[in-house]
């Protein structure tokens, strides 16, 4: 019998401990990267859309001697999105400490947060400077309102290099950094903090993908699913009877790609057929292999179709409406594809991209290997055209805070050469990182 | 009471280590695209004659006879000459079993008596065993014989040409196949006598089978030149063809 007791009392207490676990995922909070400053990664909010991800950036100063700025069309080679954030000196004395407060609505409301999870990893970003004065700044995490609660490091310390190039650096989020156990991570209220130490006015330092990032390598996912509800998908399809003879019509499944994964700066996501030649770029009829319907796809960040702005301000929606232009260069006739559904369609802004088969991989001019990457840092491959154009921000407004960070691969086939045969096409995601 | 806290500890920790197990990102995904268009396709087409002068319309394959010499050249000299018609096709095949095949009937009964055939020519085979021929222009009342056939060979095409001649050449060169009748000897509806299919207009047949005219899958409208090799003619003779027949096969 008192056997029997104890073993109850065991069981109780593990179901309670499992369910205080579980409700870390309520929020981006949990996931293996937690973005802050970030156009790739999902995590904090600074627009007050959820309340489990609110951010708010909390100057906490005296006299204030610097500047937390957006940039802006002049700042040169972003390397992670199309945004960072800059910090410039603008007087020589005072202080000021940045800090990324789990806050909704005004720093005041700071809610601590359990990152217990991400100890053993880290908190990462990117930075640039060309003035060594930064070399002192402190950065670092806020775990509570202790005196010792702020720890902190150096630009120095951790191994920034003001060489005017971008340099990952790494906070660790354990004993090195003075966080003794996961318990420090219990209640964080900066989740993020920077501090100018050495006042230069005009000297600066750009910040961006600032994240934290758990132990280990996390996870990329590539999910099929039906554009009519959402739903998984077992295949990329169409509906014959529609698309019998016609010209270029998109499929009805779209892949939704969710990076959760801590990657290097130098990653890619390249999609391409996998059929087993570099002609057979498309749908391939079943029963003698030698038919060929040419097949393309687009990304965009958010489901299609969708409303966003265009440069001159117009009012555009995204659609499925493939156009297709054929013009001459070198002697040669070459496509190029493009939606042909905007209100002014521009054939030599082409979103749609043609497949290229991956055995004709390692026969990939440079150019070829831009054309089959459909993300990596910069962003993801909006368009090619006189130039290629990358990036996460695609004009309309910013209702990621509703879909998240996952971006949607569409697909498209031309099907004018079609006869009454049953084709099929295998297509390969590859993601390559250091 | 010790080993009831040694158990605690050990749930614990099992709980905190299954939240870190890291699944390791697949290098690449892959995922399948489909569509099958069985039973959707239809096989439509037409032939109309038509003159080289001037695109009218026709009503048989004729020659000019002028430049045309009497006598008999050897069978390794025939006069070749394209004739003064061609065919104009029209197509819309989608359907895979749809094909167009042209041939002859030298030997029906159907149509003027002096061009039907009775007797062939010999190609070869044993005398036992003779293979035969009835393909090409019956001289008018000769019922058929070793000397009486003028071979005819066709070539497609999807422009239409002002001189014919200068795109008839010698047979057996590309693009240019011989009319074959469907009583010569091993006769078989193959792509030899494939005129279109789905895959366009045919050009020829080679060591990798048909060859179809390189973008005519969506070219709707093809045209047929035809030209005959004139040995043993004199004065009076005619030569003709009852049956020169496009077969259209759907299924």
């Amino acid at each position: 019998m008192k056997n029997i007791k104890s073993l109850l009392i065991i069981s109780i207490i593990s179901i309670i401990t499992l369910i205080s676990v579980t409700s870390l995922f309520a929020s981006n909070i949990g996931r293996h990267v937690y973005g802050l400053i970030s156009e790739m990664y999902n995590g904090a909010h600074f627009d007050n859309f959820t309340q489990e991800d609110a951010m708010s950036l909390d100057t906490w100063s005296g006299q204030g001697m610097a500047t937390f700025k957006d940039s802006d069309q002049n700042t040169p080679n972003i390397i992670e999105g199309n945004n960072c954030k800059t910090i410039v000196i603008n007087r020589t004395s005072g202080w000021e400490v940045f800090v990324f407060r789990p806050a909704y609505g005004s720093a005041s409301n700071t809610a601590p947060k359990e990152m217990n999870l991400y100890y053993g990893g880290s908190v990462k970003f990117l930075a640039r400077s060309s003035f060594t004065s930064v070399l002192t700044a402190k950065v670092g995490v806020q775990l509570n309102t202790s005196g010792t609660g702020h720890k902190v490091k150096t630009l120095s310390q951790l191994g920034f290099v003001a060489d005017g190039n971008w340099h990952e650096i790494s906070i660790p989020l354990d004993s090195s950094f003075g966080i003794s156990s996961s318990d420090d991570l219990g209640a964080v209220i900066g989740l993020f903090t920077f501090q100018p130490m050495t006042l230069i006015t005009g000297h600066s330092i750009d910040i961006d993908n600032v994240r934290w990032v758990k132990p280990g390598m996390g996870t990329f996912n590539a999910t099929l699913k039906n554009i009519s509800d959402n739903g998984n998908a077992a295949k990329i399809t169409w509906d014959a009877q529609t698309v019998f003879k016609q010209r270029w019509k998109a499929a009805d499944q779209y892949v939704e790609l969710d990076l959760d994964m801590d990657t290097s700066t130098n990653w890619s996501l390249k999609i391409y057929t996998n059929n087993g030649a570099a002609d057979k770029k498309g749908l391939v009829d079943t029963s003698s292999g030698t038919s060929v319907l040419p097949m393309c796809w687009r990304i965009v960040k958010r489901k299609m179709p969708y409303d966003y702005y265009d440069w001159g301000g117009t009012r555009q929606q995204a659609t499925f409406n493939i156009g297709e232009d054929l013009y001459e260069e070198n002697g040669e006739i070459k496509g190029r594809l493009y939606d042909a559904g905007v209100a002014n369609p521009e054939p030599t802004y082409n979103t749609w991209f043609y497949f290229l088969d991956y055995s004709d991989k390692n026969n990939f001019t440079t150019d070829e290997q831009d054309y089959v990457t459909c993300w990596k840092l910069k962003g993801f491959h909006s368009a090619a055209g006189p130039d290629n154009y990358w990036g996460m921000y695609d004009g309309a407004d910013d209702t990621v805070t509703t879909e998240g960070r996952y971006p949607k691969i569409y697909f498209g086939a031309d099907f004018e050469k079609a006869a009454d045969l049953t084709y099929s096409a295998q297509i390969r995601l590859e993601l390559t990182y250091e | 009471m010790k080993k009831f806290l040694t158990l605690l500890l050990v749930l614990a920790s099992t709980i905190l280590l299954s939240s870190t197990i890291f699944a390791a990102p697949p290098v690449t995904t892959d995922f399948s695209a489909e569509v099958s268009f069985a039973g959707l396709g239809s096989v439509e087409f037409d032939v109309t004659l038509k003159n080289v002068a001037d695109n009218s319309p026709a009503t048989k394959i004729t020659w000019d006879p002028a430049g045309i010499n009497f006598g008999n050249p050897g069978m390794d000299n025939l006069q070749w000459k394209a004739a003064n018609v061609y065919a104009e096709m029209t197509k819309n095949i989608t359907s895979s079993q749809g094909v167009v095949y042209i041939y002859q009937d030298n030997k029906s009964t159907v149509g003027n008596a002096v061009y039907v055939a009775t007797a062939p020519r010999v190609t070869g085979g044993t005398q036992s065993s003779p293979e035969v021929a009835y393909n090409g222009l019956v001289k008018g009342g000769s019922n058929g014989g070793q000397f009486a056939y003028l071979p005819v060979t066709f070539k497609t095409s999807t422009v239409t040409v002002a001189s014919p001649d200068t795109i008839m050449n010698a047979p057996g060169e590309y693009g240019q196949r011989y009319l074959t009748d469907v009583s010569d000897t091993g006769w078989v509806k193959d792509v030899y006598r494939t005129v279109a299919n789905a895959e366009g207009f045919s050009e020829d047949v080679g060591e990798y089978g048909l060859y179809p005219i390189t973008g005519s899958s969506s070219v709707s409208t093809g045209y047929m030149y035809f030209s005959a090799g004139f040995h043993d003619v004199y004065g009076g003779n005619t030569f003709g063809s009852n049956h020169i027949i496009f077969e259209v096969i759907s299924e």
